[in-house]
């Protein structure tokens, strides 16, 4: 009982510390930058500054997807490793990155699209083909079960052969190959309200199944069989786990370009810190992912000055360290 | 056991007439076909309008420089996958290319070196990614799966770090570096590839003189130490010599995806006899090399670096792989 309490206590506060994290990462993503803005300006209603108009509903735009970015990010995250068992699935490790890309450059250079909505579009598709093409691989290889090693190989073999083909189409055209290097990099800086609507209902529809999934996966965790014969219907819930973390991270990649490890460093931190029960596991991962995707925003915005460091290199060097420990550790492999 | 050493030999023999005939294409082949004769008649030295410069100055230096890479991927990549046991263990798996690209193109882009500069950077990055990865991956007993793990995210972060020196670059310098990173022949010229050719001739020599430990290490972990062979020295160095070889190489043409870890699996498929095959490792990289080029440049209407195609070629061979040794990993 007094454990209980205990338990309670600690939740509340991390809960606490970690919206208070979350907006300190909003009123920094707000305030800084190549042209910073003081907080009297932020609040001042008349903006005497005509410069600090334009510049701040930039901001604006950027903190917004930037929010919207961390939370799928961090909600695929959990999902792909509680559905593969795999503590490693994150959309970068997977190859979800390249699959969209892939489509994008073959549909400017084939079908010659040119509008954002388009790209989005095509990315979606072509992340949506890679997770299964991967996932299905990694299954048939594990003999039915989804191992890391499996996983990332597949993964890693899809990268190869997307990159191939983006280079193939993209090589002789030099257009192409320009638009192309911009997008290949994770940033948030969003083009205009039009594209993050049109990415926007896939994100709610991801997240919106996630809540619904919570108690089936909390069930899921006691394994297939277990789960099972506690009347879980594993392979629809499964199939709409998969379903919801493609929407997730394929709007995302479509919008921000590839934004790596995210996915896989907030859920194993959260999840240190409160344990694995997925009602609190859900909405505490997307607060945290929304929170470090910001401040690593920020931090590439303060590092590249005068220029800008994009937030999918920073999100990689943080990432990758922890991807590093995590299979050191031997959390990856049992 | 003498028609063990009878089927090594033939396929070594058979490996070396393959790169010969493709060699022969290679200089035939391009803008303008010369046939057998003329080439001939100008690698004598004979002065031949139009075919010698295509010849001599064009042709012969990407032969060269692609054999060079080729050999110094397959042997490296058959070590890598003799000494773990395993196929997927290969240096291109495990992010030493990449991670010796990204240290390459920085030097090329951002400190704009060139030539031996260049290979310098690219052995630290792939020398150090070495080194993480086997450090860490040591634990109680070497762990495969957590080296080749570990090599993939490494790989992920030096993708990222690619692309961001990219970035930097201005889109005059884009166009070349996308090339290189690709993996390209195109720009290979015979000056300053001295290095190159001492280096892969020196680590090859060296590899195959220890072929004796080589097949030791890949017996086990136990066997190894009753047959008086110290495993992680041996282990460290040919693995180092590998790292290094692969390295050069990636500073020399780029990233050849895919080249080192089919070059020694295919090797081991077609000989069979359970040995170690590096010279015929190295032969089957030249192959693969050379005929991936022929391919990029003659078989479409645009001409495409060597790295595309074997990049095409592996990412299915690497899948087939997958699925074909199921059940084996956890």
């Amino acid at each position: 009982m007094q454990n209980n309490s205990l338990n309670n206590k600690k939740l509340i506060l991390f809960i606490v510390a970690s919206l208070m994290l979350l907006g300190l990462a909003l009123v920094l993503s707000l305030i800084l930058g190549s042209k910073d803005i003081s907080l009297a300006e932020l609040f001042s209603k008349d903006s005497e500054n005509a410069l600090a108009g334009p510049i701040f509903e930039k901001r604006i735009m950027r903190t917004v997807l930037g929010i919207m970015a961390g939370f799928a990010l961090s909600i695929a995250g959990v999902l792909m490793q509680a559905i593969t068992k795999n503590p490693i699935a994150d959309p970068s490790i997977i190859g979800i990155n390249s699959g969209a890309a892939c489509t994008v450059v073959a549909a400017i250079a084939i079908l010659g699209i040119n509008s954002s909505i388009e790209y989005i579009i095509f990315a979606l598709i072509g992340a949506a083909l890679t997770a299964c093409f991967v996932y299905c691989i990694a299954m048939v290889a594990g003999g039915g079960k989804v191992g890391p090693v499996g996983l990332a190989l597949a993964g890693a073999a899809t990268s190869t052969a997307c990159s191939s083909v983006v280079s193939l189409i993209m090589l002789p055209n030099m257009n192409v190959m320009e638009q192309y290097r911009f997008w290949s990099v994770g940033s948030i800086k969003a083009s205009s309200w039009d594209n993050i609507m049109v990415v926007l209902p896939f994100i709610l529809a991801g997240i919106f199944i996630a809540l619904i999934l919570i108690p089936s996966l909390n069930v899921l965790t006691l394994g297939d069989e277990t789960a099972t014969g506690l009347g879980v219907n594993v392979p629809l819930i499964k199939a709409a786990g998969i379903l919801a973390s493609v929407l997730l991270c394929g709007a995302t990649t479509a919008i921000a370009g590839p934004i790596g490890f995210l996915g896989l460093m907030i859920p194993h931190f959260v999840r240190i810190i409160i344990g694995g029960d997925f009602k609190t596991l859900i909405p505490l991962s997307a607060i945290n992912g929304a929170s470090l995707l910001l401040l690593s925003d920020v931090a590439g915005r303060v590092i590249g000055r005068p220029g800008e460091l994009e937030v999918g290199v920073v999100t990689a060097f943080l990432g990758a360290p922890v991807f590093i420990l995590l299979v050191v550790k031997g959390r990856a492999i049992k | 056991m003498r028609t063990r050493k009878k089927k090594e030999i033939s396929v070594l023999i058979i490996l070396f007439i393959g790169v010969l005939i493709l060699g022969f294409f290679m200089l035939s082949l391009g803008e303008s076909n010369y046939d057998l004769a003329t080439v001939v008649k100008v690698l004598m030295g004979q002065e031949i309008k139009g075919a010698s410069f295509a010849v001599m100055s064009l042709r012969l230096p990407k032969l060269i420089i692609g054999i060079l890479a080729g050999i110094a991927c397959g042997v490296a990549g058959n070590t890598f996958q003799v000494i773990m046991k395993n196929p997927l263990a290969s240096p291109d798996v495990m992010g030493v290319t990449s991670s010796a690209g990204a240290m390459a193109v920085f030097a090329i882009l951002i400190l704009g070196l060139e030539g031996v500069a260049v290979s310098a950077f690219a052995i630290a990055g792939g020398v150090l990614v070495a080194v993480i990865i086997f450090s860490f991956a040591r634990g109680n007993g070497f762990s495969i799966n957590k080296a080749i793990l570990m090599g993939i995210g490494i790989q992920a972060m030096m993708q990222a770090l690619i692309t961001f020196i990219l970035q930097q670059a201005n889109a005059y310098d884009l166009s070349k570096a996308m090339h290189w990173l690709s993996g390209s022949l195109n720009s290979a010229k015979l000056s300053g590839a001295g290095g190159f050719f001492i280096t892969v001739l020196i680590l090859t020599c060296f590899i195959q003189y220890r072929t004796k430990e080589l097949k030791v290490l890949s017996l086990g972990e136990e066997l190894p130490v009753t047959l008086g062979v110290n495993i992680d020295r041996e282990r460290i160095v040919l693995l180092m010599a590998s790292v290094i070889m692969v390295s050069v190489a990636t500073a020399y043409v780029g990233p050849l995806a895919s080249v080192s870890f089919m070059a020694g699996h295919i090797t081991r498929r077609i000989i069979k006899t359970g040995g170690v095959y590096s010279l015929q490792a190295g032969l089957m990289g030249a192959i693969i090399v050379l005929s991936s080029e022929l391919i990029g440049q003659n078989a479409f209407a645009i001409r495409f670096p060597v790295g595309v195609i074997t990049g095409i070629i592996g990412a299915p061979y690497l899948i087939y792989l997958l699925l074909s040794i199921r059940n084996k990993r956890g």
